[in-house]
């Protein structure tokens, strides 16, 4: 009932499944507690610095601080390869919460010179390691959907706790109870520990459920691998993603520190006193706060959702860049507040949210070592440079316009690298799912040479059924080159059967054996031109015609005498008088005469033959043998298919094979008549000639497919797809209802394939292939990646039609959108 | 030729007597019988040959038809208990290189939860 109540709650603000309230919670107060004492004891590092150092200190506090935290990283990526991370967050949380106390005992010594700069640095610290500690812990849980649906959440929880920690600060600055701040924020720290025992025993219990209802889910990760410094800089060193990543996050670093700086000096020209500098620093972090929080519930999971990953990145830079130029021509407070504030509140938000996103796609063995020492180490590193590049300009009494354009210079680059990683996170996120299957056609067709291998079967049945079939297949064996000693073993196993007398006789004259060294004493091209000279003679056409004309009007016991002429004719001129009697043969009632008049019309390519074995691809037994002819003719015969298949009197299964020969023709030309006759909303034929265009596609990625009938049919398919979505939710159970309900489902089944066949014709087929597949078949983590790269894929119109039928929703989630959906198509 | 259906281990099993060829088709094609089944939504068939004589030309189209089809949506079709006789045929000709071929028919069931 509890956890009921709270989904609800969390519902209304996040899109959160029902079982994942608890996590959600634990992660948001983890976050929160994180934040809290960093906001308390923030706002005091930097009036204490202030008021006992000045600013001209503050590029020694970055630097001392990035160069302080680069060497505990170095350590804790040390430490980390021999404890587990459970253990290492909790011991974090222990040592930086007595360690506050320590300073706490210590404040009345402040005045010291080296403590205000030693209490900077520890903050560093601090921040660094426990945000590093949270964020792995995230990754290590959550899948990217999960992630991108409750980051928002996550990322509100530490902006209410940098809130509470901001007002807290300002509201106790100025009264007695100052001194107790750092008290505070060591018990916040301590209380957090136990919240991470929490999501501990969480996600254990998760893990649990999901392999019991999934046996093919990976085990989720609750500790991380054991990694050091020079494993996790040479990790980086080697991917181009994460090279980017990491020069992404050290220019941001920079442009911070130079940002901080200005702001700093501008807050200390206008207050001065400790009291009052602590005071202002917790209220104007508190009201940034608030900012960032309403900014990041409402606005960042639509930002990323809406716009995609490669606006939400460039969003950051450019109102800083519109800043910076604001604070290097006038540098009042409220230019300086306006800078610091965007920097804050979008990096807090937007920037932070869409980082780690960026993570996501990763090896989580990868990420694990590339995280640790970008957001930890090149972070700092960013700082000290930064730091460097202050203590420069000042040295040269250089002042804030000049940071300024610095600032500009830099924050361009960064735009450039944003717009170089978001491609590249599309890369990575598909370098996550794996096609598990091509389309078999080709595989078999690049593996097997179908026409060789059918003849060499026909080869072993003609030797019991006819010797002249035997002498003519093996005659084309020998014209094709294939008369390998495989196949010639193969034929010669059973001499007790029949045997082609007459040509193992012109192989070996004593007829021992069929194929001795035949190749030595039998010229192949002898042999070809003896048959061409003696089927050109006059006389033998003549003759031919005769026996031929009789055997066409004998009884049915002729059918193999048929064979034999239908045969003989493909080996005949394309002028031979013969050849009319071609087309009565491919008309024949016996399938098996009919098949070798077809052969020969193939071979023969008179394009007056066409009808006559169009008029075959309705007879099953044939059907097969016309297809391929008509893909021999090729182009010769795209424009009697053509009137066939505008033909509204000829039947369906005729129209689907010769769709099915366009395909195999797969020219330019059959893809403009398949392309037409998908247009026609009265053709029936969708399916077939869908995965005719799916075939042509995969067999050359670069087929020109026009897109504009192909869009239209993709937003017909899917409106069908939703309409018949609609229509099964509202069937109750039973047999009767059973009747619809199967043929609905099964249309639903045919309708997602062809909606992604369609799409895999104007994007990436390959990509759109493996999307379609992992949908289908994937774990729930391939799935999840599969949404994510159609998200960042396709274009935002057919985005927004397309990912509610594909993402986790609840029944009547997507009823919904489905509905909606529809109207928006109609 | 005759066909016989049966399921095991959400297996489709084609027990097919007889021979392949052109002149023993009599109503449905072998490749037909398959794609009702995957309209049916099976996806793991399995062919069982013991009682196959001969395979003509057609019967190979057949076959390699029937894979086609169950390939290009996801599933897997097998071969089992083929004669030592067309296993050569098969081999000769490459078919083996394209179709999976198994000796017994316990061991083709086993393959499919491999996969």
């Amino acid at each position: 009932m509890g956890n009921n109540r709270i989904y609800r709650l969390l519902a209304r603000v996040v899109d959160i499944k029902p079982g994942e309230e608890r996590l959600a919670v634990a992660f948001f107060l983890y976050f929160f507690l994180i934040t809290f004492p960093y906001h308390i004891i923030k706002p005091i590092r930097r009036a204490t610095l202030l008021s006992s150092l000045g600013e001209e200190y503050l590029p020694l506090a970055y630097l001392l601080a990035a160069v302080f935290t680069g060497f505990v990283v170095a350590m804790h990526t040390q430490i980390q390869s021999r404890i587990s991370m459970p253990i290492l967050t909790r011991a974090s949380l222990q040592f930086f919460s007595l360690t506050a106390l320590l300073f706490w005992a210590l404040q009345p010594q402040e005045e010291t010179a080296w403590i205000p700069l030693v209490f900077w640095v520890w903050t560093n610290i601090m921040v660094v390691v426990l945000m590093a500690h949270f964020w792995l812990t995230v990754h290590t849980i959550m899948n990217p959907r999960e992630y991108r649906r409750l980051v928002g959440l996550f990322v509100s929880g530490g902006i209410l706790g940098g809130t509470a920690g901001g007002l807290v600060t300002s509201l106790l600055a100025k009264t007695v109870f100052s001194d107790y701040l750092l008290l505070i924020s060591s018990g916040l720290l301590f209380a957090c520990i136990f919240v991470i025992k929490v999501i501990l025993e969480l996600s254990k219990q998760r893990l649990s459920s999901a392999q019991k209802s999934n046996s093919s889910t990976p085990p989720l990760k609750t500790d991380t691998p054991k990694i050091g410094f020079k494993e996790s800089f040479n990790t980086v060193r080697r991917s181009r993603y994460l090279l980017l990543i990491a020069a992404i996050v050290m220019l941001t670093m920079i442009v911070s520190t130079l940002i901080d700086f200005q702001y700093t000096t501008v807050v200390h020209e206008n207050i001065q006193g400790k009291q009052d500098l602590t005071a202002f620093f917790g209220l104007f972090n508190a009201c940034l706060m608030v900012f960032a929080f309403l900014l990041n519930l409402l606005m960042t999971s639509r930002i990323i959702k809406n716009f995609g990953i490669k606006v939400t990145l460039l969003l950051y830079p450019i109102v800083l860049f519109l800043g910076s130029i604001g604070i290097g021509i006038a540098p009042l407070l409220g230019f300086g507040l306006f800078l610091k504030g965007s920097d804050k509140s979008l990096s807090y938000s937007l920037n932070q949210s869409v980082r780690e996103i960026l993570y996501i796609p990763l090896d989580p063995d990868i990420k694990n070592r590339a995280k640790v020492f970008i957001d930890t180490f090149l972070n700092r590193m960013g700082k000290a440079i930064g730091s460097l590049i202050l203590m420069a300009l000042l040295h040269f009494s250089l002042g804030l316009n000049a940071i300024s354009l610095i600032s500009c210079i830099l924050i361009l680059v960064w735009i450039l690298l944003n717009l170089k990683v978001s491609r590249e996170y599309v890369t990575t996120v598909k370098q996550n799912i794996k096609l598990k299957w091509g389309r078999a056609d080709k595989a078999v067709t690049d593996i097997l040479d179908i026409d060789h291998t059918k003849l060499v079967f026909d080869t072993l049945e003609s030797r019991n059924r006819s010797s002249v079939l035997y002498a003519m297949h093996m005659y084309d064996l020998l014209q094709q080159d294939k008369l390998t000693p495989d196949i010639k073993r193969l034929i010669s196993q059973k001499s007790d059967e029949l045997q082609a007398v007459s040509l193992s006789d012109m192989f070996n004259a004593e007829g021992a054996t069929w194929f001795p060294e035949m190749g030595d004493e039998l010229s192949q091209d002898a042999l070809r031109s003896d048959i061409q000279e003696i089927m050109s003679l006059d006389a033998y056409q003549q003759v031919m015609k005769l026996h031929a004309e009789h055997v066409m009007e004998a009884s049915k016991k002729t059918e193999i005498e048929k064979m034999e002429i239908a045969k003989a004719v493909g080996m005949m001129d394309t002028d031979a008088r013969m050849l009319e009697i071609l087309s009565p043969l491919i008309y024949d009632d016996s399938p098996e005469v009919a098949r070798y008049a077809i052969e020969s019309a193939a071979k023969l390519k008179i394009t007056e033959h066409i009808p006559a074995i169009i008029h075959k691809l309705g007879h099953p037994l044939n059907q097969e043998d016309a297809v391929s002819a008509l893909s021999k003719f090729g182009e010769s015969a795209i424009p009697t298919l053509k009137n066939y298949l505008r033909d509204s009197h000829k039947p369906i299964e005729l129209k689907q094979a010769l769709v099915t020969a366009l395909a195999r023709i797969g020219s330019r030309d059959a893809t403009e008549v398949l392309l037409k006759e998908l247009d026609r909303k009265t053709s029936g034929l969708d399916t077939e000639i869908i995965d005719a265009l799916d075939k042509i596609r995969s067999e050359d990625p670069h087929a020109h497919i026009s897109q504009k009938s192909i869009k239209r049919k993709t937003l017909l398919v899917i409106k069908s797809y939703c309409r018949d979505f609609l229509k099964l939710q509202g069937l109750k159970p039973g047999k009767k209802e059973d009747e619809i309900r199967i043929p609905l489902q099964r249309q639903q089944t045919v309708d997602f394939m062809n909606i992604f066949k369609l799409l895999g014709l104007f994007y990436s087929h390959e990509d759109i292939r493996k999307a379609y597949q992992n949908l289908k078949t994937g774990t729930p983590d391939s799935m999840a990646y599969a949404v994510e790269m159609m998200d960042n894929t396709l274009k935002k119109d057919l985005r927004d039609l397309i990912l509610p039928l594909i993402e986790d929703l609840s029944s009547s989630e997507r009823e919904k959108k489905f509905r909606q959906l529809i109207k928006s198509l109609d | 030729m005759e066909i016989n259906l049966r399921e095991k281990n959400e297996i489709t099993i084609f027990d097919i007597k007889g021979e392949i060829r052109r002149s023993e088709i009599t109503d449905v094609t072998l490749h037909q019988i398959v794609k009702d089944q995957l309209d049916d939504g099976k996806r793991s068939i399995l062919l069982n040959l013991s009682g196959v004589e001969f395979i003509d030309s057609f019967g190979v189209g057949e076959i390699l038809a029937s894979y086609i089809s169950t390939q290009n949506l996801g599933g897997k079709l097998k071969l089992t208990q083929i004669s030592k006789k067309l296993y050569i045929v098969f081999q000769v000709t490459m078919l083996t290189k394209v179709l999976e071929i198994f000796d017994e028919e316990h061991t083709a069931l086993n393959s499919y939860t491999q996969d």
